[in-house]
């Protein structure tokens, strides 16, 4: 029910813009600030608009080590992005296996397998965080992409909505596939998979993002430099100097660390909305 | 329905590898968590000791604990009413509009993918002593800004940063469920004579009671695990744990002080707060699945 | 030559619901066989027994000369045709019929060809590069059956294809499947709750109740001598009318406020409502309590004396018009066909029957 009140629609229009740039602005000035040089930011107030060294910035977090850390920001960006996409691919393709084998077949003990993995829904990795960091060296896996990855995977969101979405496939499909002669690998080959495109593109964006901006697991799995992430490289640059902080640097990496997540969620609006609102409900 | 029901071992073959990781990297730590808040270990981590309920006794009676979970409570309720209130506001805008409706969509939501990590980072940024916008424009009303020795200005700058960040994703749930209420609802109580605000009053808010009652636990959940990251990029739980959350506290006696006990004391402790939310998270989705 | 071949086939859920119990039935080669019978009778899950789509519990299912109780369905020589014709959304009309033969690894001319084949006898040739979504109930209907054909089995199998289409069609697509059935020479198992459809179609007809087949034989044997009452409700429509007979102390039986002679033994009398007709001497006596025209017919729905239930008489409209029978006045009908006798099991008994009125038996 909406009616057509010229005021009342440019009221709504200023108060969305408003709030655009209420939300926009910390990005923005992170932007401006990272093209000035460390000298234009001593003093006064952080800059609204660019200045002339955004490329030297940049140039020199990719190209150079970082001090304290000893390694260039092209390092910690594949590191974040070989962790969101171990995570996103390897929760996606464990739980599309689990949530085939819970739907399409019956065998001993399915419900309680179901309510074991069902179980670790709610409790993220950070409430076993001890414990896990001890069960990981314990596997040698400390500094590995491996040991970065796995319990951050051990979680059943990804199963849970695959299982839903598996539900609502028409039952008579299945059957009429099993009569044409399709065993369960080509089942899930030629009708699971194309079928459930849509929600796995959901899922993959937001297992992502969840994979690229974790933080407490990856800073004590990634214990050396070489596998460090661009999340977690921010404080070295912030707060490793007793000086003022070379905030160039600071928010040149911050807007290299959020400009994939957010490529992603822009270009996969569609499927995020949906990701999000299926995952959570 | 029908299955496979010929294939004995296709579905345990499909389930090893999520079985295989969910029980090491997941029930085995927790097992391990539950186990270890029984025992105390000596000061050389060589052996351990069974001392019953003793480590629990310990985080209850710390003031630190106390304190870390105020500031958890009073971080989340922060957050919900902030988060909740500007989103709810955005989606009811968001949804009147007719043109640029999809526009007004990503770049409200876009935020989301923000680490909270750079969200702190930001912030900070904002706050700066000494290039910060915010600081010069508060100085201009003669407030000084120093979150580094003010608790409450610390708590407000991670609520903030927390608030801009988790905004995004309660504006989502709330346009969806917006745009999940039929239009003849809202016709008929117009038909009734229902003004606009009344209306909105009568009829969006209590069929968006379930969607915010999901965002508060969400919210809760949020603050509870997420903001770690933030904290640890801004305040570092200080000043006089002024920001030390759960989590927050957590970390510091397990992987900085190494008391496992504590740790694991408070690990139990945190299951069974998430365990309870969660709880009466399904509870009330029950209750409200009429709607 | 019979191509499928049920012996004591029964179906037994856990939890002990019994839904087919010892059935014996023979589908001779080249035969459309229809069963028919109200929902929960078990005529769907005897079809889906004879897929592979639910385990068989007991006793033995033939189709051409293997035993196929422990076959894949795959492997049973059999095609279906489900009620949503289940096509698959996200492939287009041509892979939809190839899928069987592709996963059998026939050569791809082959392939071709025997899609091409089955497209043009149910003209969708038009159609192959298109998908599911894109086409009209009735050409959907069409691929479902192309995707059947192309499978060349020994059985097919209908699952109520018809009851998503909208009335003209399913006439349409009812001769269609009768065509179809001749020119392939195809043996046919088809499930339908729509007893005008089962009438159509059938060679033979098989009517379920509880699991059990109630009766089975021509559509007009069935018709013309129903095995029992239920039978009886179920085949011809509108219903055959069933009088309960009550016995007097005298030893008279009445039905109706009607003498009934000639059978010791009836419970109820069943009279079609195809066999009345108007007739101002006529030994049945009511009120008219509705009358549906239908065009050239109408239902003539009457009240009779010592009756609850209402008498259904299918009248030629004219004839209504001339003898000026309009609602609530009265109305005589006569008999004019065979009377229905079942005794108190509601079987059928096949005595000859008068039904007389009262007031001739004393001037007898």
């Amino acid at each position: 029910m909406r009616y057509h009140r010229p005021h009342l629609d440019r009221l709504t229009h200023l108060l969305l813009l408003l709030g655009v740039i209420v939300f926009g602005l910390p990005l923005w000035l992170a932007l401006t600030a990272s093209t000035h040089s460390a000298g234009d930011l001593q003093s006064g107030i952080a800059p609204l608009w660019f200045g002339s060294e955004g490329l030297a910035n940049y140039w020199q977090l990719l190209s150079q080590p970082i001090a304290g850390l000893g390694v260039s920001a092209l390092r910690l960006l594949g590191n974040s992005l070989v962790m969101a996409l171990g995570i996103a691919i390897g929760k996606i393709a464990i739980s599309l296996l689990a949530a085939y084998a819970i739907v399409f077949f019956r065998f001993p003990c399915r419900t309680l397998c179901f309510w074991l993995i069902f179980i670790t829904l709610m409790l993220p990795v950070e409430v076993r965080i001890v414990p896990t960091y001890g069960v990981v060296a314990r596997f040698g896996l400390i500094d590995t992409y491996a040991g970065m990855i796995l319990p951050l995977i051990a979680s059943a969101t990804a199963t849970f909505l695959l299982r839903q979405s598996f539900m609502s496939l028409p039952q008579e499909l299945f059957e009429a596939a099993r009569l044409d002669g399709a065993g369960p690998l080509r089942f899930l080959k030629d009708f699971v998979l194309p079928l459930s495109k849509t929600n796995l593109a959901a899922l993959f964006v937001i297992m992502f993002i969840y994979g690229w901006n974790q933080y407490l697991w990856p800073l004590l799995a990634a214990n050396s430099p070489e596998h460090a992430t661009a999340v977690i490289s921010l404080k070295n640059l912030v707060q490793s100097t007793d000086t003022l902080p070379p905030w160039q640097l600071a928010t040149a990496m911050a807007v290299m660390t959020v400009l994939p997540p957010v490529a992603v969620i822009i270009a996969m609006q569609r499927f995020f909305v949906r990701g999000l609102t299926d995952t959570e409900k | 329905m029908t299955t496979f029901e010929r294939h004995r071992f296709t579905p345990w073959l499909l389930l090893a590898p999520q079985l295989a990781i969910v029980a090491v990297f997941f029930f085995w730590p927790a097992a391990e968590s539950l186990r270890q808040a029984f025992y105390v270990q000596d000061a050389f981590g060589l052996g351990e000791r069974f001392v019953g309920l003793a480590n629990f006794q310990r985080v209850m009676a710390s003031a630190e604990y106390w304190q870390a979970m105020g500031v958890t409570a009073l971080f989340s309720v922060l957050v919900a009413v902030g988060a909740m209130g500007l989103a709810l506001l955005l989606a009811v805008l968001a949804d009147r509009v007719m043109h640029g409706a999809r526009l007004y969509r990503i770049l409200l939501t876009w935020p989301y993918a923000i680490a909270p990590a750079v969200a702190g980072l930001l912030w900070m940024f904002m706050f700066d002593p000494v290039l910060g916008v915010l600081t010069h424009a508060l100085a201009g009303f003669g407030i000084h800004w120093d979150a580094q020795l003010n608790p409450g200005q610390a708590l407000l700058l991670v609520v903030i940063a927390s608030i801009w960040q988790q905004m995004s994703y309660n504006f989502v749930f709330f346009l969806a469920g917006l745009q999940m209420i039929p239009a003849s609802l809202l016709e008929a109580a117009a038909i009734d004579g229902a003004s606009p605000f009344r209306r909105f009053v009568g009829i969006t808010l209590p069929l968006l009671s379930p969607t915010a009652f999901f965002l508060l636990v969400m919210n809760s959940v949020y603050v509870l695990f997420e903001t770690f990251a933030t904290i640890d990029n801004t305040t570092l739980g200080g000043p006089g744990g002024a920001t030390r959350t759960l989590v927050y506290k957590l970390y510091e006696d397990g992987f900085v002080a190494r008391d496992l006990g504590s740790s694991s004391a408070q690990s139990v402790l945190l299951m069974v707060l998430v365990g309870a939310l969660t709880f009466v998270q399904f509870r009330y989705l029950e209750r409200r699945v009429q709607y | 030559m019979a191509t499928l071949t049920c012996r004591q086939l029964s179906k037994t859920y856990p939890g002990g619901h019994r839904a087919v119990e010892a059935l014996d039935l023979t589908l001779e080669a080249g035969e459309l066989m229809v069963i028919v019978g109200p929902s929960g009778c078990g005529k769907s899950t005897l079809l889906r027994m004879v897929a592979g789509l639910e385990a068989i519990s007991g006793g033995q299912l033939i189709i051409g000369e293997t035993v196929a109780n422990a076959l894949e369905p795959a492997e049973r020589g059999i095609a279906m045709v489900f009620q949503n014709y289940a096509l698959y959304p996200h492939m287009s009309v041509f892979d939809n019929m190839a899928y069987a033969l592709k996963l059998q690894r026939r050569p791809r001319a082959e392939i071709e060809r025997r899609v091409h084949e089955a497209a043009t006898l149910l003209g969708i040739d038009a159609l192959l590069e298109r998908r599911p979504r894109q086409l009209s109930g009735g050409q959907r209907q069409r691929v479902a059956m192309g995707r059947a054909i192309v499978r060349e089995p020994t059985v097919f199998l209908f699952d109520e294809p018809l009851s998503n289409l909208d009335a003209a069609l399913r006439v349409q697509m009812r001769l269609e499947i009768r065509r179809l059935q001749q020119r392939l020479g195809a043996s046919m198992l088809y499930v339908t709750h729509d007893q005008v459809e089962a009438m159509t179609l059938a060679d033979r007809l098989v009517v379920m109740r509880d699991g059990r087949i109630e009766q089975i034989g021509t559509p007009m044997a069935l018709f013309e001598k129903p095995i029992s009452c239920f039978v009886a409700r179920f085949i011809g429509s509108p219903a055959m009318n069933l009088i309960p007979v009550k016995r007097a102390r005298d030893g008279a039986h009445l039905c109706a406020g009607l003498q009934l002679s000639g059978d010791p033994g009836a419970a109820t009398l069943g009279l079609r409502p195809e066999h009345l007709r108007l007739d101002p001497q006529g030994e049945l006596a009511g009120t008219v309590e509705m009358i549906e025209p239908l065009g050239v017919d109408a239902l003539v729905h009457c009240r009779l004396p010592e009756h609850h239930e209402p008498l259904t008489a299918r009248l030629p409209v004219t004839a209504l018009a001339a003898s000026g029978i309009r609602q609530q006045g009265a109305i005589r009908l006569a008999v004019d066909g065979p009377l229905h006798l079942f005794d108190d099991q509601d079987r059928r008994l096949e005595h000859a029957a008068r039904l007389t009125p009262l007031s001739s038996l004393f001037a007898v």
